[in-house]
């Protein structure tokens, strides 16, 4: 083979390392299938570089940067005290990491990154304060949630959003002194983490004085902290990933609820935590309902806290039966797993020798772990225990504890995420490389073969050739030249089709919120007449569910549109090909086609809106309006001012989207031609130098030398095409990979 | 029908129920035209409502479970004899079993009448309510609609998760004249692990809810029913202590008492 390849970007993997399952201890699989996949590619991403010119780099540079930088972003979700922060001990098996409470306590959104690397991270925790704008914002404001309550109900809510922000500010003040404004802004990193240091800047703390506990001297960041960052260079994931711990909703400390809500947008998968003793409240409906309308649909369910159920055998089963059936309710077209176990019993499991909690376990939760197979002869509360017995309570602990389901679910939907999705993009824009890489060393050794042959002819001949072969060459950079041309006009028209898509759409989602205003504010007057006023409530679901559906239908019209455009792009480069290559069939790009529901971040239609408050406000609402015509005119202003905002980001996200994806487009089919019309240079300059050497002189010498040159062309052309056969033949073992692990689960490391 | 063991009432086994001065004028009136003051026992699902319920009667009156969620409210009150009748919206009435009652058709039914020959019940009313949060806007609706006559409302709320922006939602949306007179009862104290935790769960609370309870107690429901006191006895006061059942008792009463002075004045017109 006459390329030499690079040495392997991380010690045992190669191209070729794929074929081959990584071995990995049991337990440390999480996105094994995925970091094949990654490693694969890019190890190609690396050779590739070397090989194709430099048309090929920004879209390789590109690639690497993704394939480096992308982790999958696993969100654990859900109500205040559901035990988020302790599954997610319990899932890195680091008990004790996250700190945890009776009171809820995760106040700051914490993203713990995994990443296996033999050099441990340069900075274990990095925590970022709040800027001086942000936090004035959220002190003085409180943000869109005041902006809301104010507007529905003047006197009402603010006041309590404006108690609690002034406890916050004074508390601030308390822990970290009078100038605590002075930090603002700041980073802080450390090198170590400890369970201190997350105390200080990730729990809430007592918002009373506990005249019982010891004065704490550390100081406090929690409520200046905006994102904490934790980094780990080992832990249960086998794929780059990074774990968000969020503060739980529905929490009356309104502030967190704010600070989460913020934080919903990017995960790739969501854990959704609900407690065992109150399984689906209304308010885990509503999120899964928020998730549901971002189309966020790779979520698993963990019904933890059942050690705390009566009795954990039997009830943990029935729990588990009315969350699947109402889910199947609710949500018809979604396959949640549902998943019953207990975070306590996971950390337990990784802490058994302490004897103190294990003495506590209840008759319930005993028959929990003889259920999981733990024999009835072992007493697991004994405070001492064999070490053989130790791990048998262990396992059973473990087993019960359901966090090995919930890595299996993990691992499972990760194999069909949307970073799959990139990775399969990723692959076929290599195959598309390649192949041009192909077509241009076949059309390179055919022009050498045509030259020798008629070398060897005649001199004469050669002459005859040479203008021939300059004449094509003329007329093929002609042809390029339109080419590009036509580039750059299609590519205008795709922009063209964006502008005018993106204002239809913004005209359509305008209309829809209008007609909507209209029709409630006539509901609204209609209820007055009828005297059921009282009962009436203005309910934006549907407006909602409108919006989304025309979103997404303009939105795929557009998508449409440009695809039918993009189509006109093949054939120029079939065009190219054909030129360079006479009788070469098969297409050197593959159709983009448009992943699946990849639409643009509908975040926005998700905003709580003043409308969302309940009855009562509206009660509320009705007593500070006097007349009907008022509160109607009142509503429909309402249900504008708030909507059309909302459609304005949804224009603006749509245009960004879609432009983005034009530019995508054109930079793959531009590396594409580019590539193609590198190889006619390559074939043009060779060609100057061999006019130049008959012209000077045919001597005998300079004619072997010709000979010679035009052999080490054709020697150097079929190199070249060995390594692009092997190329497209990795590349596509990879696409093939994760085709198999879309559609047939990936889950491996059973 | 309920197991009725008519041994152990909290609050007359302490024997400090309402005076019987006041309690005589109240039930006279009642029989004119007023009625008894009406406890309701509410809160999100799962809160241990219905246990409460019982704890407050001192017998297994309604059942409770995991499984068994109340989706009717349930007026319980003072009969000779037990019985449980179903109130249609017609406002017909049918007997009902406990174990028969998936047969009534849920949108017929107004509510469920208990009847307890229980001495307490003299005093006053109970009612269970379905909880609040399932999901099933009706049943919260039916909840609403069974704490409008109430004097005095528990709002029970469990130690893990407690007091959630739902519920103080809920709970602010009730008429106010209730957060004089109410107590935030916080159940599954057995779930707590440690004192310390305890006492700084309350801290929170008193100072997120204290201003809209009367009274704030922490107890197990499992725990006051298993040591409360038999009549006449003092029973295993440290652990009767320790459950919370004395202190939700004795808030019961302070509770009651408030109301009865201010009541039984407006309705003699002293």
């Amino acid at each position: 083979m006459g390329i030499s390849l690079p040495p392997p970007v991380h010690p045992g993997t190669s191209g070729r390392a794929f074929a081959t399952q990584r071995r990995t201890p049991a337990g440390e699989t999480i996105g094994a299938r995925l970091e094949e996949a990654r490693r694969s590619l890019l190890a190609l991403a690396f050779e590739l570089e070397r090989h194709l010119g430099e048309h090929a780099q920004p879209l390789l540079l590109e690639a690497r940067k993704q394939l480096q930088q992308r982790t999958c972003r696993i969100a654990v979700i859900g109500q205040v005290k559901a035990g988020k922060s302790t599954f997610i001990n319990a899932l890195t098996q680091r008990p004790g990491l996250l700190p945890t409470d009776i009171n809820p306590w995760t106040a700051v959104v914490t993203s713990l990154h995994f990443r296996r690397s033999p050099n441990p991270p340069e900075h274990a925790a990095v925590f970022q304060m709040f800027s001086g704008d942000e936090w004035r914002n959220l002190a003085e404001g409180g943000g869109r949630l005041r902006e809301l309550t104010e507007r529905l109900v003047p006197e009402f809510h603010p006041e309590l959003l404006r108690a609690q922000l002034e406890v916050m500010r004074k508390r601030a003040e308390r822990r970290l002194g009078k100038s605590f404004q002075q930090l603002l802004g700041t980073c802080h990193r450390h090198k170590t983490i400890t369970p201190e240091l997350l105390t200080d800047y990730i729990s809430a703390g007592d918002d009373f004085e506990d005249p019982q506990a010891s004065r704490n001297p550390r100081k406090r960041y929690s409520d200046i902290t905006r994102t904490a960052e934790l980094f780990f260079s080992d832990g249960p994931f086998a794929f780059p990933v990074t774990l968000i711990d969020t503060p739980g909703t529905n929490d009356p400390f309104l502030v967190r609820d704010e600070i989460t809500r913020r934080s919903l947008e990017n995960p790739d998968i969501y854990v959704f935590v609900i407690s065992a003793l109150q399984p689906l409240s209304a308010a885990d409906i509503s999120m899964l309902r928020l998730l549901n309308g971002l189309h966020k649909e790779r979520i698993i369910v963990f019904i933890n806290r059942a050690d705390q159920l009566p009795n954990p055998v039997t009830d943990a089963v029935a729990v588990r039966r009315i969350v699947e059936q109402r889910l199947r309710l609710e949500f018809p077209s979604l396959e949640i797993p549902v998943i019953t176990g207990s975070a306590w019993f996971g950390n337990l499991s990784l802490d058994c020798e302490r004897a103190d909690v294990r003495t506590g376990l209840k008759r319930g939760q005993l028959a929990a772990l003889w259920e999981a197979g733990l024999p009835r002869s072992i007493d697991a509360t004994s405070p001492k225990l064999a070490p053989a017995d130790q791990s048998r309570v262990a396992a059973a602990l473990h087993a019960s504890s359901g966090i090995r389901a919930v890595s299996q679910a993990i691992n499972q939907l990760m194999a069909g995420s949307s970073i799959a999705v990139l990775y399969r993009q990723i692959g076929v824009c290599f195959l598309e490389l390649v192949r041009s890489a192909d077509i241009a060393a076949k059309a390179e050794l055919r022009s050498a073969d045509d030259l020798l042959r008629a070398r060897r002819k005649e001199a004469q001949d050669l002459n005859a050739r040479i203008d021939e072969e300059r004449r094509s060459l003329a007329h093929f950079e002609q042809r390029a030249g339109a080419l590009q041309t036509t580039f750059v006009e299609i590519e205008g028209h795709l922009n063209q089709v964006v502008a005018s898509g993106v204002e239809f759409l913004g005209g359509e989602l305008r209309q829809i919120v209008r007609q909507f205003a209209d029709e409630q504010a006539d509901e609204l007057l209609l209820a007055a007449e009828n005297r059921t006023e009282k009962t009436w409530v203005c309910n934006v679901m549907p407006l909602r569910a409108q919006i989304e559906a025309a979103y997404i239908a303009a939105f795929d019209r557009t998508m449409a549109d440009l695809l039918r455009i993009e189509e006109f792009l093949y054939p120029q480069l079939k065009v190219i090909v054909s030129r360079l290559l006479p009788g070469y069939s098969g297409s050197v790009l593959e159709a983009p086609g448009s992943p699946d529901r990849s639409y643009p971040a509908m975040s926005s239609l998700s905003d709580t809106l003043a409308m969302d408050l309940s009855m009562p406000w509206w009660k509320l609402w009705f007593g500070t309006r006097k007349t009907p015509h008022e509160r109607a005119d009142h509503l429909q202003h309402l249900i504008e001012s708030e909507f059309l905002t909302i459609v304005d980001q949804l224009v603006t996200e749509a245009r960004s989207q879609l432009e983005q994806r034009v530019a995508s487009t054109m930079q793959r089919a531009n590396a594409i031609s580019g590539g193609l019309l590198a190889g006619i240079e390559h074939r043009s300059a060779h060609l100057k130098a061999q006019c130049q050497l008959l012209e000077g002189s045919a001597d005998e010498a300079s004619l072997a030398r010709f000979v010679a040159e035009q052999e080490k062309r054709a020697t150097a052309s079929i190199e070249r095409q060995t390594a692009c056969a092997v190329f497209i033949e990795q590349v596509e073992a990879v696409v093939r990979a994760l085709d198999t692990g879309r559609l047939g689960g990936g889950a491996r490391g059973q | 029908m309920a197991r009725v063991d008519n041994d152990a009432a909290i609050l007359t086994a302490e024997g400090a129920a309402p005076s019987p001065a006041a309690t005589g004028v109240v039930r006279t009136r009642h029989r004119a035209r007023a009625r008894l003051p009406r406890i309701v026992v509410m809160g999100e699902f799962n809160a241990g409502k219905s246990s409460l319920v019982n704890v407050l009667l001192g017998c297994a009156a309604v059942p409770t479970g995991i499984a068994e969620r109340t989706t009717l409210p349930v007026l319980i009150e003072h009969g000779t004899r037990p019985s449980l009748t179903a109130e249609l919206r017609s406002r017909r009435r049918i007997a009902a079993a406990w174990d028969q009652l998936y047969r009534l058709g849920a949108h017929e039914v107004q509510h469920l009448r208990l009847r307890l020959p229980l001495s307490q019940l003299e005093t006053f009313d109970v009612v269970d309510t379905p909880g609040l949060a399932s999901g099933l806007d009706h049943l919260d609706q039916t909840a609403a609609r069974a704490c409008r006559r109430a004097d005095i409302a528990v709002w029970c709320t469990p130690a893990l998760q407690a007091w959630k922006a739902s519920e103080q939602r809920a709970w602010l949306a009730l008429p106010p004249h209730l957060r004089r007179t109410s107590i935030l009862a916080v159940t599954y104290k057995d779930a707590i692990d440690c004192e310390s935790d305890a006492r700084r769960l309350m801290a929170r609370l008193q100072m997120q809810a204290g201003g809209y309870f009367r009274r704030i107690v922490l107890l197990s429901n499992v725990e006051a029913m298993r040591t409360r006191p038999a009549p006449n006895h003092d029973g295993d006061g440290g652990a009767w202590r320790w459950s919370g059942g004395a202190a939700f008792a004795e808030a019961m009463r302070s509770a009651i008492r408030a109301l009865a002075g201010p009541r039984a004045q407006a309705l003699t017109g002293l």
